[in-house]
């Protein structure tokens, strides 16, 4: 199964975890998340981040979803983007996490081409005019 | 292959927790199951594809079941939505 891990700006990866639970009706395995903000150590940050990697790593590799592209949170992942058993993808809405959560059985990349899919798809304005 | 009109008659509709129970109850049959609403045809068994319906109170849609245990799994998915996804109303 492969791992994820929310590295986000404060608590939106813990809201994001607790709407998913709530959607899918269970709790959720090797799924983490890791607040940053402004008062935050950059260096623990990143041992936060590298704990969660081992810990979330079965196997099968571990994709990492981030907020803003460009902000910090993102910006500290940057040394994982090299790595073959990570994946980081930015933008991360709810129908991503969803769509992370409910098929991560295959691959690492065949993952990740669903939540992009499933993050862009689901944006949709609404109005006809 | 089976096929099936069903009205959707939870208030809700296909809402996200109607739709995590539909994905759930389709992974369990080794048959393709497929929901189609206004000719899109989505994949019972992902929740995020159902969602993409919007399919509300009122609703009708098609089950498209094709595979071995194909008649038990259409007879139970068309069952979830007849019980209201157990949601009492």
């Amino acid at each position: 199964m492969i791992g994820i891990l929310l590295v986000t700006h404060g608590q939106i990866g813990r809201s994001l975890i607790d709407c998913s639970s709530n959607i899918l009706g269970k709790s959720i395995n090797f799924l983490e998340c890791i607040p940053v903000d402004p008062k935050s150590d950059l260096q623990e940050c990143e041992k936060f981040i590298e704990n969660e990697i081992k810990n979330l790593d079965t196997g099968s590799g571990v994709l990492i979803l981030t907020d803003i592209y460009g902000a910090t949170p993102c910006n500290i992942l940057k040394k994982y983007t090299s790595q073959n058993s990570i994946e980081v993808i930015t933008g991360l809405n709810l129908p991503m996490l969803v769509q992370a959560i409910t098929n991560r059985d295959g691959s690492l990349s065949q993952t990740v081409r669903k939540c992009m899919q499933s993050a862009q798809e689901s944006i949709i304005k609404m109005n006809n005019k | 292959m089976i096929k099936k009109e069903v009205k959707i008659i939870n208030k809700l509709g296909l809402h996200a927790r109607a739709s995590s129970k539909l994905t759930q109850l389709a992974s369990q049959f080794d048959s393709e199951i497929f929901i189609i609403k206004d000719s899109k045809k989505v994949n019972a068994k992902n929740i995020m594809d159902i969602l993409m319906l919007a399919a509300s109170i009122g609703s009708k849609v098609e089950l498209q079941v094709t595979g071995s245990d194909e008649k038990i799994a259409i007879k139970e998915v068309e069952n979830l939505f007849k019980n209201y996804f157990d949601e009492g109303e």
